[in-house]
């Protein structure tokens, strides 16, 4: 078997394990000599010494080969006595292979341990592909992160694999509450009015990307994305933009996350229980330079001295809600059960999963007025999969996958919230409770997700260069949100209640199919395809209040009840074809067209195209290169992908009311726009990828320039003509672009100790070029999207600014000065070293979106058994509000401010300087002074793994691993606020971000213990 | 046999494949938008939905008056802010600019609108009878409402569209898109306020048509034109009101000055003139939370400083906020009575409307005067002569119902001259009306250059 040969079992078997499994096992039988024996072994991950499933095992000189089975184990039947090579291949891991002298009549031993690597060119991807694809053809960038390179992290969540962990992804935490769901980007922002969020596929299934309900009292939301179990995780897919996303067509600009589940494999069903018991907590909360061990009043709510503000401070008197152990945090308890069994036949296998889990948050909640204990923040979930596949015939396999997950979601009141905890217990003194805020907690907020996917994958190969794939799957989500101030609450006396019961649904019908054949020496692979997604949500809302007294309640419990509905259904659809050239497996040329229709679109705009085009070209493929060097692909991509305007963007429509006390009336809704069509982002990248010395450093670039054209814009219509609201229009323009590189060594890598360190750093630089002749959008709490402006002599000298990072600083008078998307505009001091009040004047301060992430990772194995790992990531180069620090301010109860409190309660206000005056004078401060750099770098996890001898357990165990892990554990940063990541709002959809008294995010702990039987 | 199945399971394969793509792919319909719930524009072109269109008029004025209602109590002192609104902190020092000025402007246009084109649409509507309809009445009555709310609250008036050369309003008045003056919504308002008397005579709806004579008074009152401002009011009872419509039936319908002050605690009384006076003055009722026994959640603003003294005008979600009331009608009899310099007529008028609130009379101390202003949260507190009196009397018979920013404008008043209650104006002269909007500037260029930012 040559090594091509070796690289397309590697391809189809990616693509089609149980066919390749038919074939290989058991039918090595060449040759059928009388003077054979075996080689046997089983083959790991160097890394943590995990078996590896379905690794390719081959001796190329005899053209022979097998899979690893479901416990990593390997057998090569009837091999003629001699020595041999026998290499060892899988996907996201570096080739192996070992000199084996075989015996006639005698089984030889040799076990392999695969390095997990983050570039290898023959590697199969599928995600932006027609089908499946190996790297060295396609030439866009791809992040493909293996279960290899996450296991032994203390991972919860989709979320937690991807961050730091994929190059040019943003993974925002937003909060601390157990079950909020993160803010995840890739590239940065590109769309104005639209979310910035991924598609989400789940084995070819596409499911809900966005966060569900928004709770405005917990101002948090769960995202469907997290109710994946990481533990059935085998791979994720990523691709990041238009240029790589044509294939997904109209709604893909924001890139594509694809998640691939384990699958079985044949051989006895292996068994694996894991076992995680930890806890999270918080620590000192408020900011950095905050002595005081109250810690705003959370950390000590029974607080009655007077700490270390200088003369004495009555701002966090002690609470009489205050719970019996002093402080509003604790300890969260976390448990977590996870069961899988993996196995099959030579026709049929077979993964499958159950796991359930606890996690508690970090508030003491205390106790009520009648002496029971309230609800734990925190979360109780379960989750169920099954996936199968058999080969009906030799040249088809069917795939069936099915999952199903129940979470339970208790929150406390948070963020941006008269009746939020943190908002409360912060303004000590000067809150809405009369410092009672045990009060707050009486109100109940919780919500129920269930979720179920399902989908069938068929491939279909009819003969050695034509094949076809069919996904089809069904993603449905029930989010149950349930909000309720009990009878006699202090806020709101006759109590009320809230639910709201939302279905969503998305259908995905994807067919892709693929010939192959030789032109003329050419490599030609014509691919073609179509996509069907329906879209379809349901809600009822309903809202009843002024019980008559206490007891449980139901919405018809209140006097007076209120419904809502929505009910709506979109489909998007389309088909491509596409041609991929190569000449010698060297060069690829691939040109593609995607034709979209969509349910949005206006009724005079008919269908949109989206072209792409790449190329790759493994250069250290040619005779020229030098052979000792590795392998480096260079690499270039061009492709369009778009976003489709909201439901009834395109008709003019009035809305349903009731006036004069509950009449029906009517009231203009939609302006309406026939010609709507979807916004367009173009984007082009080049790049390389490779490795050297030994395959020990993996390296990639990618230079990238997205442009945004027919941007969707809501224009505000005329407010003289009498419709006021605002249309979308595809009037506007804004580009980003930026640079993306890693770097992975193996510094060291002997039997003895393995060391990887990974290096990641991405830009991305968006900037609005055209607005269609608006000049701003206040997207809310100063967040702007700003249309260019002419540099002016007074912002060229900075005579209005103070030079603090205003977006046009060195213009030249007469050009043009662009901002980013979006960016903090606020009034700022302009006088701050003068004894004088402060004057302001409105200064464009930088983006509210990091402009740049930095990762570090490492792993360091020592004898194959102990395992530790580590990840830190960075961001910055944007700006946040920390409305905390400005309304604490306002009530003199902001740490940082204190010796400005006690001048100006000493009369000594006309000593101060305006700066002084402008953050901590109470009646002149201003928000845009409290809006700082958020630059940080946090140390995301750490980990340290042991993998239990063999020798000390039972026959009946396999492998036993131990892990300690910790998450979230440092935090550096000059941001003077609460958290430089926390956002009021979670994850929802908005462009906006501010910090407003919302819970941080926490620091986990976890001991989890696996046992492989 | 194998070779056989192998075949049957390939047929059945692309049989799936076929019909799978064949389902989806040749149906048009399949990209149709299904979201009940909307009504599209053509569907409301039948009688049957004509009181659907006045109704949403109705809708549409009560939902933003709540709004400017709120705000210009902030911007006029008539309340202190205590909450935590990042736009209170500019309000109570004076400062409005174009930003500010947008959903305001947005909210008076499109109550504006609403009637104003419905009045076309219902004219236009097959089987409606229009002339002498009691909702031709009503829809005639909250047009001029909204001019008169336009002329009286904003600096500068802008009408674009529906009114055309070939197709003039009811007082033959084209849209042209310009700035105009605020006189122009008053002159606007009139013949539709006219329409309104008319058809609610002859529909016999006479509470829209004393409304709308009392709107005539208040749009004649604001162009300085005494002498039919007192011949409208004259046509107007003590004891009239008409109410924006506000209920607890929906959010939208909710009274937002119930939901600043009882649902939050956004705004108080405290050094106010309404809180000076006491809350024992039936028109400006008030609690003050910061006694314990009031039973208010907490006896501070939700700025935690400033003392709640909670409104009680408007004490539940439903309290209507009044538009045209026959009291204020006496008091525009008074100001033409002083603006004649008949100060016995002036406080006989102002008498007789404290005797409808079961107040006792005032004496003047002889004089007409001048507004003086003070620190009675603007007012002086103790001057009795004529002006001062109607300053005060004013400002607390219509306390709350977005009509004191246009007295403190029309007056020239002192208080607008850096002025403040409890926090100082860092203006030299607070805002008084609301400019035209940042988001009209930027869609119209014929204004484009109007709007400001401070």
């Amino acid at each position: 078997m040559s090594p091509g040969s070796i690289c397309r079992v590697v391809g189809r078997t990616a693509l089609n394990p149980l066919l390749a499994a038919a074939v290989l096992i058991g039918t090595v039988h060449a040759p059928a000599a009388a003077q054979t024996g075996t080689v046997t072994g089983t083959v790991r991950s160097a890394t943590n010494g995990q078996p590896i499933p379905g690794a390719q095992v081959a001796i190329p000189e005899l053209n022979v080969g097998i899979l690893a089975n479901n416990v990593g184990r390997y057998l090569l039947n009837n091999v003629p006595a001699g020595t041999h090579t026998v290499e060892v291949q899988y996907i996201g891991y570096s080739a192996v292979s070992a000199e084996v002298t075989v015996t006639a009549g005698q089984a030889a031993v040799q076990d392999f341990d695969l390095r997990s690597e983050a570039i290898s060119l023959e590697g199969v991807v599928v995600t932006g592909t027609a089908g499946a694809a190996r790297r060295r053809e396609i030439g866009n960038s791809i992040s493909q992160l293996n279960e290899d390179a996450f296991q032994g992290a203390p991972v919860s969540n989709v979320a937690d694999i991807l961050q730091g962990r994929a190059l040019g992804t943003q993974v925002l935490n937003n909060g601390g509450q157990v079950g909020a769901g993160s803010t995840i980007k890739l590239r940065g922002n590109n769309s104005v009015s639209f979310s910035n969020s991924p598609l989400v596929y789940v084995d070819g299934v596409r499911i809900r990307e966005r966060g569900l309900v928004h709770s405005t009292e917990a101002n948090q939301q769960t995202n469907p994305f997290d109710d994946i179990n990481p533990a059935d995780i085998e791979r994720v897919e990523v691709i990041k933009g238009a240029a790589a996303t044509t294939l997904y067509g109209t709604e893909a600009a924001g890139g594509v996350i694809q998640i691939f589940t384990k699958r079985g494999v044949a051989g006895a069903p292996a068994w694996s229980l894991t076992v995680d018991q930890g806890l999270n907590t918080l620590g000192h909360i408020g900011p950095a330079a905050d002595v005081n061990p109250t810690g705003l009043g959370m950390n000590n709510c029974n607080f009655t001295g007077d700490g270390n503000f200088a003369g004495g401070d009555p701002q966090f008197p002690a609470d009489p809600s205050c719970p019996a152990s002093g402080t509003w945090l604790k300890d969260g308890y976390i448990q977590t059960y996870n069961l899988s069994v993996r196995g099959g036949a030579e026709r049929m296998n077979y993964f499958m999963s159950a796991r359930w889990g606890a996690e508690e948050g970090v508030f003491d909640t205390g106790i009520d007025a009648n002496g029971v204990a309230r609800p734990t923040q925190g979360q109780e979930s379960w989750n169920l999969r099954g996936n199968f596949s058999f080969a009906p015939a030799e040249d088809i396999d069917v795939r069936f996958n099915t999952f199903y997950s129940h979470r339970d979601v208790t929150w406390v009141p948070d963020g941006n919230n008269a009746e939020g905890l943190l908002l409360n217990v912060f303004r000590g003194g000067s809150d809405y409770t009369n410092d009672e805020d045990g009060k707050l907690l009486d109100m109940g907020v919780t919500n129920i997700n269930d979720h179920f996917t399902s989908g069938i994958n068929i491939i279909w190969n009819p003969t050695d260069n034509m094949n076809h794939r069919i996904n089809t799957g069904i993603d449905w989500v029930r989010h149950t949100y349930f909000e309720e101030r009990p009878w006699g609450y202090f806020y709101v006396q006759n109590g009320d209640r809230e639910t709201n019961e939302s279905t969503f649904r998305k259908l995905t019908l994807d067919y892709a199919g693929s010939w192959a054949q030789n032109l003329f020496g050419v490599a030609s692979q014509f691919s073609f395809g179509g996509q069907l997604y329906n879209d379809f949500v349901t809600g009822t809302l309903g809202f009843g209040r002024d019980f008559a007294g206490p007891g449980a309640k139901v919405l018809q419990s209140g006097a007076i009840t209120q419904a809502s509905e929505t009910n709506s259904t979109v489909t998007s659809g389309g088909f491509f074809v596409q041609e991929q050239l190569g000449l010698g497996d060297r060069m690829f040329l691939t040109l593609g067209v995607r034709v979209d229709g969509h349910s949005a679109f206006g009724r005079d705009f008919g269908l949109e195209t989206y072209p792409k085009a790449s190329f790759s070209y493994v250069v250290s493929d040619e005779d020229f290169f030098p052979a000792d060097f590795g392998t480096l692909k260079l690499r270039g991509a061009f492709g369009e992908s778009g976003k489709a305007p909201g439901l009834f963007d395109a008709t003019r429509t009035w809305a349903s009311v009731a006036g004069d006390n509950g009449r029906p009336g009517v009231t203009p809704d939609n302006l309406g726009n026939p010609d709507l069509g979807p916004e367009r982002t173009r984007e082009w990248e080049v790049g390389f990828e490779g490795t050297t010395l030994n395959d020990r450093i993996a390296f990639e670039y990618q230079y990238f320039d997205q442009n945004t054209f027919d941007a969707l814009i809501r224009v505000t219509q005329l407010p003289s003509g009498g419709f006021v609201g605002t249309q979308l229009e595809n009037v506007g323009q804004v580009t980003n672009s930026g640079h993306e590189a890693f770097i992975n060594a193996t510094l060291v890598a002997s039997n003895s100790i393995g060391w990887d360190l990974g290096l990641r750093l991405s830009t991305a630089r968006s900037r609005v070029v055209d607005l269609g002749g608006l000049e701003s959008i206040n997207l809310g709490w100063r967040n702007y999207v700003r249309a260019p402006v002419e540099c002016t002599t007074e912002m060229a000298n900075g005579a209005n600014f103070d030079g603090n990072g205003f977006v046009g600083m060195g213009c030249t008078p007469g050009e043009t000065v662009h901002f980013p998307l979006p960016a903090f505009c606020h009034d700022r001091v302009q006088n701050p070293d003068e004894v004088a009040a402060p004057r302001y004047a409105e200064q464009c301060l930088g983006p509210t979106t990091p402009t740049h992430t930095y990762g570090l990772s490492t792993t360091l194995t020592l004898g194959q058994r102990l395992t530790f790992d580590a990840v830190g990531e960075g961001m910055g180069g944007h700006w946040l509000s920390s409305g905390t620090a400005y309304q604490n301010t306002r009530r003199r109860v902001w740490p940082l401010c204190r010796s400005t409190f006690d001048a100006l309660a000493a009369g000594q206000r006309d000593q101060l300087t305006a700066r002084e005056r402008a953050l901590c004078d109470p009646s002149v401060v201003r928000y845009g002074m409290w809006t700082q750099p958020a630059d940080f770098f946090k140390l995301r996890s750490a980990s340290v793994s042991y993998r239990v001898p063999e020798t000390w357990l039972p026959n009946t165990i396999r492998a036993a691993t131990v892990r300690l892990q910790g998450r979230n554990l440092m935090t550096f940063t000059d941001f003077e606020g609460v958290d430089p990541e926390a956002f009021e709002d979670g994850s929802a959809e908005v462009l906006f971000r501010q910090e407003y008294y919302n819970l941080p995010p926490i620091r986990s702990f976890l001991l989890s213990v696996q046992v492989d039987f | 046999m194998k070779t056989n199945r192998t075949s049957r399971t390939r047929a059945l394969f692309l049989g799936a494949l076929v019909a799978a793509f064949a389902s989806t792919g040749c149906d048009e319909s399949i990209f149709e938008v299904k979201n009940p719930g909307r009504i599209l524009d053509d569907d409301l072109n039948t009688s049957r939905g004509v009181g659907s269109l006045v109704t949403g008029m109705s809708a549409d004025f009560s939902a933003s008056y709540d709004d400017l209602s709120f705000t210009t109590a902030r911007l006029s002192d008539e309340v202190v802010g205590s909450g935590s609104y990042f736009s209170t902190g500019r309000y109570r020092r004076g400062l409005f600019d174009s930003e500010d000025s947008n959903g305001f402007w947005a909210g008076v246009q499109r109550a504006r609108w609403v009637a104003e084109a419905g009045l076309i649409r219902m004219r236009d509507i097959e089987g409606f009878q229009f002339d002498g309809n009691a909702e031709t009445a009503r829809a005639y009555l909250f047009a001029g409402l909204a001019n008169r709310w336009f002329g009286e609250n904003f600096c500068q008036t802008v009408f674009s569209e529906p009114y055309s050369d070939e197709s003039p309003g009811p007082g033959g008045e084209t849209d042209t898109g310009d700035a105009m003056e605020r006189d122009a919504a008053f002159r606007r308002a009139i013949p539709l306020l006219e329409a309104a008397v008319r058809n609610g005579n002859s529909s016999g709806q006479s509470d829209v048509a004393t409304a709308a004579q009392g709107g005539l008074a208040q749009v004649y009152l604001g162009l300085g034109d005494m002498q039919n401002a007192v011949a409208n009011a004259s046509k107007v009872p003590t004891d009239f009101v008409f109410a924006a419509a506000y209920s607890s039936n929906s959010g939208r319908e909710t009274s937002q000055i119930w939901n600043e002050t009882h649902g939050r605690h956004e705004i108080s009384a405290w050094m106010t003139l309404a809180g000076t006076v006491g809350a024992g003055d039936p028109r400006t009722p008030w609690t003050d939370c910061s006694d314990p026994s009031s039973g208010c959640p907490s006896g501070n603003g939700a700025d935690g400083q400033t003392i709640h003294y909670r409104q009680e005008k408007y004490p539940t979600r439903d309290d209507d906020i009044p538009l045209v009331k026959g009291t204020e009608m006496r008091l525009i009899e008074a100001e033409a009575a002083l603006m004649a310099g008949d100060l016995a007529t002036a406080m006989a008028k102002v008498n007789e409307m404290r005797a409808r609130h079961g107040l006792d009379p005032l004496e003047s101390d002889g004089t007409i005067g001048t507004i003086t202003g003070g620190d009675g949260g603007g007012a002086n507190m103790t001057s009795m002569s004529g002006w001062d009196i109607l300053d005060r009397e004013r400002h607390l018979t219509l306390w709350l119902e977005g009509r004191r920013l246009w007295d403190l404008h029309r007056w020239n008043h002192p208080h607008l001259d850096g002025g403040g209650v409890v926090y100082e104006a860092t203006v030299a002269r607070r805002a008084s009306c609301m400019p035209i909007a940042l988001d009209e500037c930027q869609v119209n260029e014929k204004v484009s250059s109007l709007c400001f930012s401070v």
